[in-house]
């Protein structure tokens, strides 16, 4: 916990002092497939079949998959990368009550 | 490298996704920052000067004109007297008011309530009695009528010259005191056709009443001068 924590710090100094220029689009799908595969992980981590190898896989696939849509949304004029994001917060919300599920059970309430 | 993974312990993958999400996080705040504060600051800047400059321009202009302006007094009695046909001066004289407000009386059951009530349709129509009757100058709850106002319903309220009021209506009409009064009272007249509905009207005849001037501005989009052409 503290490590992500300080892993959370770390990145934001990095962000500030490399000063990426950096699309929206692009931004707010890395930013959600990463809070997405943190959830996955932190359930994987209750449930003791947690994986770094499975987390950063998905994670990467999950985020091509995502800029794949950004890059033909932009091509078509369309804007896919909204399925992205949709799918992501889905996602999240879902690991979230998953997340809170397992808590509760550990915690025999 | 196995030190590396000592420090992130067994779970690196959350660490360095939080990383991640640190990047962005702030790469985003930056972005915002600068995106609301410095192209809004020059942005007005520049609208300002160019304002005030447009501004000096103008006033230069405004005083140049002036200064070439230098009327006879035929030209200043000719602007008077167009001043006051377009309303733009507060005139008095003998003349008549007009007290109107809505029906006291009950509406009886199934009957249509908008009966008991002003609409904009019976000013009109005594605007136009006392016009017909040959008054000069007529003003509407302090509202002097010009050539282009309107006199309409704007909700339960009237609008003359885009102002708003609401009833009592006060209609100032200066004019033969006796043309004016008998155009209004006369039988089967505005008066006694509103009567019907309950609604008060009152006349009443001065010597001296007091129609203020127009203070709207006058706006011409559409309207160009023309040669006569009849």
């Amino acid at each position: 916990m503290s490590k992500a924590i300080g892993g959370l710090i770390v990145g934001f100094f990095l962000g500030y002092i490399l000063q990426i220029p950096a699309d929206e689009k692009i931004c707010a799908v890395i930013l959600l497939a990463a809070i997405d595969s943190i959830c996955g992980g932190l359930i994987a981590k209750l449930n003791s079949n947690f994986s770094n190898a499975i987390l950063i896989v998905g994670f990467i696939t999950n985020l091509i998959f995502g800029l794949i849509l950004i890059c033909t949304g932009n091509i078509l004029g369309l804007k896919l990368y909204y399925i992205a994001l949709f799918i992501f917060g889905l996602r999240i919300f879902k690991n979230i009550s998953a997340l809170k599920a397992l808590f509760l059970k550990k915690c025999d309430v | 490298m196995r030190k590396l993974r000592q420090i992130l312990g067994e779970s690196w993958s959350i660490t360095f996704l939080c990383v991640i999400v640190g990047v962005i996080l702030s790469t985003e705040f930056r972005q915002e920052d600068e995106l609301e504060t410095l192209p809004q600051i020059s942005e007005l800047t520049t609208q300002i000067l160019k304002l005030e400059q447009e501004q000096e321009n103008l006033q230069k202009k405004i005083s140049a004109l002036q200064q070439e302006f230098d009327p006879t007094a035929e030209e200043l009695a000719t602007i008077e007297d167009l001043k006051m046909y377009a309303g733009l001066t507060a005139l008095e004289g003998s003349g008549v008011i007009v007290r109107m407000d809505d029906s006291k009386t009950n509406s009886n059951v199934g009957d249509n309530p908008n009966l008991y009530v002003i609409h904009d349709e019976d000013i009109l129509r005594i605007v136009n009695e006392l016009r017909a009757a040959g008054a000069e100058a007529i003003s509407i709850n302090g509202q002097r009528l010009i050539a282009t106002s309107e006199i309409r319903c704007a909700g339960p309220t009237l609008s003359v010259n885009n102002v708003r009021s609401a009833p009592p209506y006060e209609i100032i009409a200066i004019g033969d005191i006796k043309n004016l009064e008998s155009s209004i009272k006369m039988r089967g007249g505005v008066e006694d056709a509103l009567k019907v509905w309950g609604i008060q009207i009152e006349v009443l005849t001065l010597d001296n009443v007091y129609i203020p001037s127009y203070s709207g501005d006058f706006r011409h989009v559409f309207a160009k001068v023309a040669e006569k052409k009849f």
